[in-house]
């Protein structure tokens, strides 16, 4: 039910006016306000009875009056809006898919998101009239069989919207994979908006857009061991992500803290792990979950953190050391510690399980293997790996654990290599290992990509891309999203306070990080390591900031967030439409009176 | 009965099954139960493996359960009570029981109050259900009566009313007495707030069984009473507004930890969303939209539901300044300028942050507009009223751009610089006071006295001139270092204490503000002084609307409400098992707390510090 403005009662004082506030009311008593574009910014007035000039909508203005209307990403190549926007009616929507293939089922599935979203821009409680012209959307797919992501996969499209006839519009999509093609409807959708002025939705006429990204690589990151995530708020996540067309999942399923992967060929170890039996992804839900990602053009890329980051799910192994080692700051950057022991043959044997039980459950065309925060001393704490070291001949001091360490990963990598079946693109976080003065002596810059965490201005980011590694930039100061809450361990704020604002992370510049060698640069992702988050607090930690790094992986436009500020309030109110409940940028006065709360 | 031995003995049959047991099916509908939650005096409740069969009944120095919940519950010297009672003997035995069978006696209360309680016993029955999910699986028939005994007939809910309980717990035979007595029904409340802390759900935690039951605390002796009699929490629903469901949901928070005071900023500059019967232009042209007001009957219900649940619900309008749109109409009315630099700029010489405003204490039309809107808020607050003038950051260079108030100064003899606009403030208090005292008198209350936040006008060279004791009770939000605090507590004013650095739950998300940790929120002490009525945590909504309101507020308010109900001697350690199971409880009642630390220190106590 819509709450209208209670009756008036007015005080006796107040009655000779009160026939000037009755003629506000156009349209019963519900809205007082219209907006107006002036000056490219939309300006908040009294609904004028007597004027025969059409009021516009808030949302309508905003389409209006912004060079890119509400669009976000904002298109990289031509971006052509009309002056006109059309009423359409919702029941009358139609989709055309010409040619068939491998991706049919896709398709079917990205059309009824595409009118649910559709239908999500009528806000709680309304209902848009059944009037306005149909809306027939052609999706030309070019190649319809590719359904496999890559990092060189094409996400191109164009989209169009023009008037076919007096009661109808046609809407065309032309892409050379599914991918894109999903692009072009998310962005159609970020065309149409309501009009409470008319109960309407209006679309955009007269569309000419060509668009594509400026980076493969446009991730989230998601660590569900520290706390577990529920399916649903995964799937939720990838919802969110696909409309502001983020491309990567990166679930960091596993830590010392608990293991929910259930292996199938190693089930001690989420039997032990998880936090309790139902904290468990098994392959059935992964499987969900990786053709939820399919369907909405998000690859999910599995990480196996190894060789710290472990303990938990372990424990009747015997494969471990140090775990739970007390006290735990000489062992570890936080509790429980674990490290694997790489002295042991038997843990290959153990990884190739745990990689093969990846590989069935994510059929993944990129696997990141973890590789961070090794710690020497808990390695040294083992007189089994002491003796492991001098029988080798190497000495007990931090280049040999680096050697250590390397032995470990090559094995690792030649399990990893069997269990997929493919020597498919590996990723490693940045650590001592990946240090660009021996970088070379261990890891072949074909085979792997570094994931950068430490700051932007890291003298590691270009020493590492002279030497031809391809990057993927998490720099912990613009996209580590658990910054700025209290410490959990000990007083204070956590290690990477303060809280980044969506400005930072908008601002975040893989291409000004880079310097000459931005074509090493795979993109960027944002990190959500949830020691202080879970299912119930998820969203408002990742939303919207990471639409905020969004746009600056499409497009790394070359203006800062002063341009996008007003789009960016729009898209946050869209995602709280799709039940994401993301965090207020700012008093919702400042997005009804745009050009007010400048500094 | 169940007494946790009887849980030791499942254990054990458990352990020798599932040791034949290798290559375990991995679906969790099977799983078999890997752990237990062991309770030690000095760690609280930890993870651990399932004791050995030799280590067994009788001479085991520590007890094991299989729902890390009831551990808590029984573990450590206040169980899982939130905030920590003055004294409370708990056993450390629990016995089964069900809503159903639970009955409440209140033949020992006056006729005045049962009407009430009965409304407050319905809370107590659906936060139990709510520990189950909505759904007790398990019934037991022991019968469970809760005899509650209050003496004082006033429902009234002031600083003086009486909130202390004693709550006693006793496991007969076949059923089991509680006894609650109080000196007033909010006391009884608080009694049964601590009544359903003392119950958990034994749902194993590491099991997907679909049934639950509820274990209680078999015996109890809880003496309990609050330090600080106001405590409170503001929430601003003006920088974006926050849904009546939401503002619920955040009064059941309130409850959950005995808070009393919610302190309702419910206008300011960026719009007034509050109905006002006698001048709809507030709405009319304040609100952002017809779907963001508070109806007045949304207001009443809203007052009614925090009386049941011991609240105490503070209207505060923020005035002369933080006043702007809703008030922007005067002109076309024909009543001139209600308020001046509204929506002015450049902001930054008018105001703290845009949009500015302030209201025009030149214009006699504005007193008379203030006055209806006092009138509809007198009517709907319960007596004795209490009462938010608001009175924060006046920026005298807004009203300084005015030519009508500048001239207004002259005709009044006032200086324009900084002390003549000071009067000017000072006679806008007291004109405002004066209105609100006849419309409050005219809805059948005394004199109360009226809230101010601190200001330029509160220094303690200046507010004796300006501000009488008796009729202002300031609440301060200078930073810790300021010694304001204690220099008004010196001159003799009554306060309520509310560090910006400490307690604002929006710092740490703009500016160089810094976020506080529940930790840090906890370790805040206030003076011990019969004039320092009590602190408030403070919710502005520039950064926050309804999508994130939980996370912000819960479970950092309650280290507050603790600091205040109780104000312990120990640190946040002794304090973490039981905030713990405070956020599992708020999670359980619908709210969506934040995270303390990842899951595995929620299960190792102690290990995470």
């Amino acid at each position: 039910m819509m709450k209208l403005i209670p009756k008036r009662r007015t005080s006796r004082r107040y009655r000779k006016h009160e026939q000037a506030i009755s003629s506000v009311n156009t349209e019963g008593e519900r809205s007082a306000w219209k907006w107006g574009c002036d000056n490219g910014k939309c300006v908040k007035s009294l609904i004028d009875a007597h004027s025969r000039e059409p009021a516009l909508s808030l949302e309508a203005c905003k389409m209006f009056c912004n060079e890119y209307g509400l669009l976000w990403p904002r298109p990289t190549g031509e971006a052509q809006l009309g002056n006109f926007l059309s009423k359409i009616n919702l029941n009358n929507i139609d989709l055309q898919i010409p040619n068939k293939g491998r991706t049919d089922s896709l398709m079917d599935e990205a059309g009824q998101r595409f009118r649910q979203i559709v239908s999500l821009s009528v806000p709680n409680g309304l209902k848009a009239k059944a009037s306005g012209k149909a809306l027939t959307v052609y999706l030309v797919n070019e190649n319809p069989d590719v359904r496999e992501f890559s990092l060189d996969m094409d996400e191109s499209y164009t989209l169009s919207v023009s008037p076919s006839s007096a009661d109808r519009l046609n809407a065309t999509i032309v892409a050379s994979t599914y991918f894109g093609l999903r692009h072009g409807l998310e962005t159609l959708s970020q065309l149409i908006v309501y009009d409470d002025i008319r109960d309407h939705l209006l679309v955009v006429r007269d569309v000419n857009i060509s668009d594509k990204p400026v980076y493969p690589y446009r991730g989230i990151l998601l660590d569900t061991a520290r706390n577990y995530i529920t399916v649903d708020a995964i799937k939720s996540t990838i919802d969110a992500m696909a409309a502001v067309k983020l491309n990567t999942f990166h679930w960091h399923i596993t830590d010392s803290q608990s293991f929910p992967f259930v292996s199938e060929r190693e089930p001690r170890l989420s039997k032990l792990g998880a936090y309790t039996p139902n904290k468990v992804y098994t392959k059935e839900i992964i499987k969900e979950v990786v053709n939820y990602g399919l369907v909405r053009g998000v690859r999910v890329l599995p990480e196996f953190d190894a060789p710290a980051h472990v303990g938990e799910g372990w424990q009747d192994t015997n494969l471990t050391v140090c775990f739970k080692a007390e006290p735990w700051a000489s062992y570890c950057v936080e509790p429980p510690c674990g490290q694997l022991n790489p002295a042991r043959e038997e843990l290959y044997d153990r990884l190739e399980h745990i990689y093969m039980d990846m590989a069935d459950a994510f059929r993944p065309d990129m696997f990141h293997m973890g590789g961070d925060e090794v710690s020497e001393r808990c390695w040294n704490s083992s007189e089994e790996i002491r003796q492991f070291m001098v029988q080798n001949r190497w000495e007990l001091d931090k280049a040999s654990y680096l050697k250590l360490w390397n032995y470990f990963q090559t094995k690792a990598q030649d399990r990893a290599y069997k269990a997929f079946g493919k020597r498919l693109p590996l990723v490693l976080w940045t650590s001592t290992l990946t240090d660009y003065t021996h970088v070379e002596n261990f890891l072949n810059k074909d085979d792997y990509i570094i994931q950068v965490w430490t700051t932007g201005s890291d003298p590691q980011i270009s020493n590492l891309l002279r030497r031809g590694y391809r990057l993927i930039m998490s720099n912990y100061d613009a996209l580590y999203l658990d910054c700025g809450f209290g410490a959990w361990v000990g007083s204070g704020n956590n290690w990477c306070s303060p809280y980044i604002g969506w400005q930072k992370v908008y601002d975040n510049s893989p291409k000004a990080m880079a310097g000459p060698h931005s074509d090493l640069i795979l993109g960027g992702e944002a990190a959500l390591w949830t020691e202080q988050a879970d299912s119930t607090t998820l969203d408002g930690r990742l939303w919207p900031r990471a639409a905020a790094m969004a746009e600056r992986l499409w497009a790394e436009p070359s203006s800062d967030w002063h341009e996008a500020e007003h789009r960016m309030l729009n898209v946050r109110e869209r995602l709280v439409r799709m039940g994401i409940k993301s965090e207020s940028l700012e008093p919702e006065w400042c997005y009804q009176n745009e050009g007010y709360c400048y500094h | 009965m169940n007494w946790h031995w009887t849980l030791v003995f499942t254990v054990l049959v458990n352990l020798a099954k599932g040791n034949d047991e290798n290559g375990v099916d991995p679906s969790p509908d099977t799983y078999e139960p890997s752990w237990v939650y062991k309770c030690e005096a000095e760690d609280g409740c930890e993870r651990s493996e399932r004791p050995e069969p030799t280590t067994g009944v009788g001479n085991s120095s520590f007890m094991v359960f299989e729902s890390l919940d009831v551990c808590r519950t029984v573990c450590g010297r206040y169980g899982g009570l939130w905030p920590q009672p003055v004294t409370a003997v708990l056993s450390t035995q629990t016995v089964k029981i069900h809503p159903d069978f639970l009955r409440f006696d209140l033949e020992n209360a006056p006729v005045e109050t049962r009407e009430l309680l009965v409304e407050m016993t319905r809370v107590v029955t659906a936060n139990l259900l709510a520990e189950c999910n909505g759904n007790v699986t398990e019934v037991v028939e022991t019968p469970v009566t809760v005899y509650i005994s209050v003496t004082s007939p006033s429902l009234v809910l002031s600083w003086d009313t009486d909130e202390q309980y004693y709550l006693d717990v006793q496991n007969k035979v076949d059923n089991v007495a509680v006894h609650v007595s109080a000196q007033t029904v909010y006391g009884a409340r608080h009694a049964l707030e601590s009544l359903t802390q003392l119950i958990a759900s034994d749902r194993p935690d590491y099991s997907k069984r679909r049934q639950c039951g509820l274990q209680m605390v078999a015996g109890a002796k809880v003496r309990d009473r609050p330090v600080y009699r106001h405590r409170g929490l503001v929430l601003d629903t003006s920088r974006n507004f926050i849904p009546m469901a939401d503002v619920r949901r955040t009064i059941d928070g309130m409850a959950a930890t005995k808070m009393n005071v919610f302190h309702w900023h419910v206008t300011d500059s960026q719009s007034f969303p509050l109905e006002s019967r006698s001048v709809p232009q507030f709405t009319r042209y304040g609100a952002y939209s017809a779907d963001e007001i508070y109806s007045a009957e949304e207001v009443r219900e809203l007052i009614r539901y925090a009386q049941i649940r011991g609240v105490r619900v503070v209207m505060e309008i923020d005035s002369p300044a933080h006043a702007g749109n809703g008030w922007q109409w005067g002109k076309e009315y024909g009543f001139g300028d209600l308020a001046v630099c509204v929506n002015a700029r450049p902001w930054r010489q008018l105001c703290i942050e845009p949009p500015c405003g302030q209201l025009n204490p030149a214009n006699p039309a504005m007193y008379r507009v203030l006055r209806d809107l006092y009138k509809d808020i007198a009517e709907l607050l319960p007596k004795p009223a209490l009462f938010h003038m608001g009175g924060d950051e006046v920026y005298l260079g807004c009203w300084n751009s005015s030519k009508e108030i500048v001239s207004y100064m002259k005709t009044k003899g006032f200086d324009t610089d900084v002390e003549g606009y000071m009067r000017l403030w000072a006679e806008f208090h007291a004109k405002a006071l004066q209105i609100w005292d006849e419309e409050n008198g005219a809805a059948g209350d005394q004199r109360q006295p009226v809230i101010l936040w601190s200001s330029e006008l509160t220094q303690p060279e200046r507010i004796q001139s300006y501000l009488d004791k008796d009729r202002y009770v300031i609440e301060v939000w200078e930073p810790l270092s300021s010694s304001l605090l204690n220099q008004l507590l010196r001159l003799g004013y009554r306060t309520i204490s509310i560090p910006k650095d400490i307690w604002y739950l929006d710092h740490g998300f703009w500016g160089k503000t810094k976020y506080s940790n529940w930790r840090r929120m906890y370790g805040h002490l206030l003076p011990r002084d019969p004039n320092v009525l009590g602190g408030e945590v403070a919710m502005w909504s520039e950064y926050v609307d309804a999508q994130a309101l939980d996370t912000r507020v819960w479970p950092r308010a309650a280290a507050a409400g603790e600091r205040l109900w109780s104000d312990p001697r120990g640190g946040f350690a002794p304090a973490e098992p039981r905030m713990q199971r405070l956020r599992g409880r708020l999670r359980a009642r619908g709210l969506r707390p934040d995270v303390l630390s990842p899951a595995w220190c929620a299960h190792h106590d102690s290990r995470c510090l």
